[in-house]
């Protein structure tokens, strides 16, 4: 219990430190607090990744510590890594995922560690496992997008301001964010309509049709509404631009909703 | 020894006296090799571009140093000294040093932060090491400076921002597009402005210029230049339709651009499309700028970046004057370290030799010891001599940091007898061209430390 606490407190400690590094880049760049902060959130993604497999090892006999917020945190980790990695100038980016990264992992290691039994039982499930991953691989993926959105309405405001300044030298280009932003939702739209029709299957299975008295598949679905109705206004009416832009930064809201309600206790899914 | 720079730059020279001070690359190697050859000169580097010429150097005395180097550019230029001699500039050891340090940091450029500098600085370094006219001092100086320009122009950025229109808008440009490879450049009418700016944006990647003017002619001659495509000015809305990137110099008095004519471009467009107007009176009606997608950039407001370019740029500069400041000082404490060393050689010399003698005492008088017990001795005779030497040795190389130096080097040599030591430094063949100096003046005595001119 003291190791593992000890672990947790320091993979706190490390991505905050990451944090701290990027934030010092972002207002003074500095080639070496970025250095830092990139080994750090490696550093973060090494022990984030062998905790993960190590659960996964014990799996069929011992209780799970890794719920779905400590995974969901994972894969925004691992995203920002890959993107930061093969792109220039995403700093701005990287930070901000990492906060949200940061938050989500701070909660779980503080608050939400005791609400793994469900979800252990969940995962005992070879489709409740597809259908868990995809979900929140999906909801790493569209929240990227909406920080790509956010960011897009950012340089467009500044821009339009004629407010050429150190943020906006920061910002990565409309291109880009607008690229990434509209692939990471087509990534994420997929995957969480897989995951939803496996967990209505499974969940079928196990309680048959009271599923439906869950809010948690309400909101989940209103993510796949919000979303694929961005997807849908860019390939279909050929949306882009600023409007395009808020409607999928509003998006994220619905993964926030999606959060409030498995913290209000009124699902089955407490896990996420 | 001294440190001396006699140059002119383009703060105290026009142009037309700068260019006949110029060092062509081939004839720079006979040049460093006669300016070393000169009296007084021990070490040499010269650095010749476009804005400056300075001949940096080492000398034994001050006067002499200053009086060979003005006399080496009268004869190597055949210009009388007294047209160059007030435009010429001349800094001394401290000042000296920190002047190479704003050179290479971009501080002491026309513009600001510039990079180019630092290459021209190392050239004529590695140019100047090739001839063998650098020693220690300006290999050591020379290393630190280039350190130095790289730090500052990869921890600050006070080289990345453009400081003219036409970079601005290239760079304005990068905050809308990725690349500019799949780019279309239009360009329309044949201001001098606008097509430098359509060559920027041309050599930053975009491949494709499409040019529009009232004359055909003049739009043929300019598309050349950028293996573009001219087209007659009634093409102009079938051009906005392929184009990413719109820069327009006409002299049109009225707009030719409104939002009524980009509006209906934009219904097929999935990227944003990047107006710069760079014409007095202004080309494009500013209601374009208020479309999704459009960003509309004037001559003023290029002018507003650019402006905003050359502040950053001074706020980074103070931070890199900090630096200078102790790279400076962290060069003075070595030149004055230098000195010492080979006092602390000869000491240690010494000491060692009257170790070495004990031993050799010893075993004669005790032949019966054991190989382990020779090995014991010598450790610990060994110790009690580096223990004593150690507070001395200290106290020495922080004497040489104070003005009191010289007086604390000749009761250094005074108190542990070190003349004989010296002495023999001096005499050893100067195999190396090692300059030698009286150890009277023991800061110039060469040691471990060679200064080879």
């Amino acid at each position: 219990m003291f190791a593992e606490r000890w672990l947790y407190d320091f993979l706190i400690y490390l991505y905050a430190l990451s944090l701290l590094f990027s934030f010092s880049d972002l207002l003074y760049p500095n080639p070496r607090s970025r250095y830092l902060s990139n080994a750090l959130l490696v550093g973060v993604w090494l022990i984030q990744s062998t905790s993960f497999i190590f659960e996964m090892f014990s799996i069929w006999s011992v209780s799970i510590q890794v719920d779905a917020l400590f995974i969901y945190s994972w894969a925004l980790v691992t995203f920002t890594l890959v993107i930061n990695g093969l792109y220039r100038r995403m700093d701005l980016f990287a930070f901000c995922s990492n906060l949200i990264g940061f938050t989500v992992l701070a909660f779980h290691l503080f608050f939400a560690r005791d609400l793994s039994m469900e979800y252990t039982k969940l995962l005992l499930s070879e489709l409740g496992f597809v259908h868990i991953s995809f979900s929140i691989l999906s909801y790493a993926a569209f929240s990227l997008s909406s920080i790509c959105s956010a960011l897009y309405l950012m340089n467009n405001y500044l821009l339009k301001k004629k407010k050429w300044n150190k943020f906006l030298m920061r910002l990565p280009s409309l291109d880009r964010l607008q690229i990434f932003s509209r692939y990471l939702v087509l990534i994420g739209t997929p995957l969480l309509c897989v995951a939803m029709i496996l967990g209505f299957i499974w969940i079928y299975q196990l309680i048959g049709r009271l599923f439906w008295y869950d809010l948690k598949i309400w909101a989940s679905f209103l993510v796949l509404v919000v979303y694929g109705f961005v997807l849908y206004q860019w390939v279909a009416n050929r949306w882009n631009g600023r409007r395009l832009a808020w409607w999928n930064t509003l998006a994220f809201l619905s993964i926030l909703l999606n959060v409030v309600i498995s913290g209000t206790h009124v699902s089955f899914h407490h896990w996420f | 020894m001294y440190i001396l720079v006699v140059g002119l730059n383009h703060k105290t020279a026009k142009v037309d006296l700068r260019e006949r001070f110029a060092f062509s690359a081939h004839e720079l190697p006979m040049a460093l090799r006669t300016l070393r050859d000169m009296k007084s000169i021990m070490e040499c580097v010269i650095v010749s571009t476009c804005n400056r010429m300075e001949l940096y150097v080492v000398c034994d005395q001050l006067h002499t140093g200053e009086y060979y180097s003005k006399a080496f550019l009268e004869s190597w230029f055949r210009i009388p000294k007294e047209e160059f001699e007030p435009y010429l500039y001349v800094k001394e050891n401290q000042q000296a040093v920190n002047h190479l340090f704003h050179v290479v940091s971009g501080l002491d450029s026309l513009v600001i932060g510039e990079t180019q500098i630092l290459g021209q600085v190392r050239t004529a370094f590695l140019t100047a090491q090739g001839e063998g006219t650098t020693g220690t001092i300006f290999n050591m100086l020379f290393k630190q400076a280039i350190t130095l320009g790289k730090r500052v122009h990869t921890e600050t950025e006070i080289g990345q921002n453009a400081v003219s229109v036409s970079y601005a808008a290239v760079e304005l440009g990068k905050k809308m597009f990725e690349s500019f490879e799949d780019k279309t450049i239009l360009l329309i009418g044949a201001g001098e402005m606008g097509e430098l700016t359509a060559k920027h944006f041309h050599a930053a990647g975009a491949t494709r210029v499409i040019v529009l003017n009232r004359t055909l002619e003049k739009a043929q001659e300019i598309a050349s230049r950028f293996k573009g495509e001219a087209r007659s000015f009634d093409q102009l809305a079938d051009s906005l339709q392929e184009a990413d990137i719109v820069v327009s110099s006409t002299g049109a008095k009225e707009p030719i651009l409104t939002k009524e004519n980009v509006e209906p471009v934009l219904r097929n467009r999935r990227s944003p499309l990047f107006f710069i107007d760079i014409a007095v009176p202004r080309d494009i009606d500013p209601a374009v700028h208020d479309l999704d997608q459009v960003f509309l950039y004037d001559i003023d407001d290029l002018h507003g970046i650019v402006d905003a370019n050359l502040s950053l740029r001074e706020q980074e500069a103070k931070k890199v004057a900090v630096w200078i400041e102790e790279e400076t000082k962290e060069f003075q404490e070595w030149l004055q370290m230098l000195g010492v060393v080979p006092l602390i050689t000869a000491l240690r010399e010494k000491a060692l030799a009257v170790q070495e003698e004990t031993m050799a005492r010893i075993e004669r008088k005790l032949p019966d010891l054991t190989e382990r017990e020779k090995r014991v001795l010598r450790k610990q005779t060994k110790s009690i001599v580096n223990q004593l030497l150690r507070d001395p040795i200290v106290r020495i190389k922080e004497l040489a940091a104070t003005s009191k130096r010289d007086e604390a080097f000749d009761l250094f040599v005074q108190i542990f007898a070190l003349e004989e030591q010296l002495e023999e430094k001096q005499e050893k063949p100067a195999a190396s061209s090692t300059l030698v100096k009286s150890f009277s003046n023991p800061t110039l005595v060469d040691g471990k430390v060679s200064i080879s001119s």
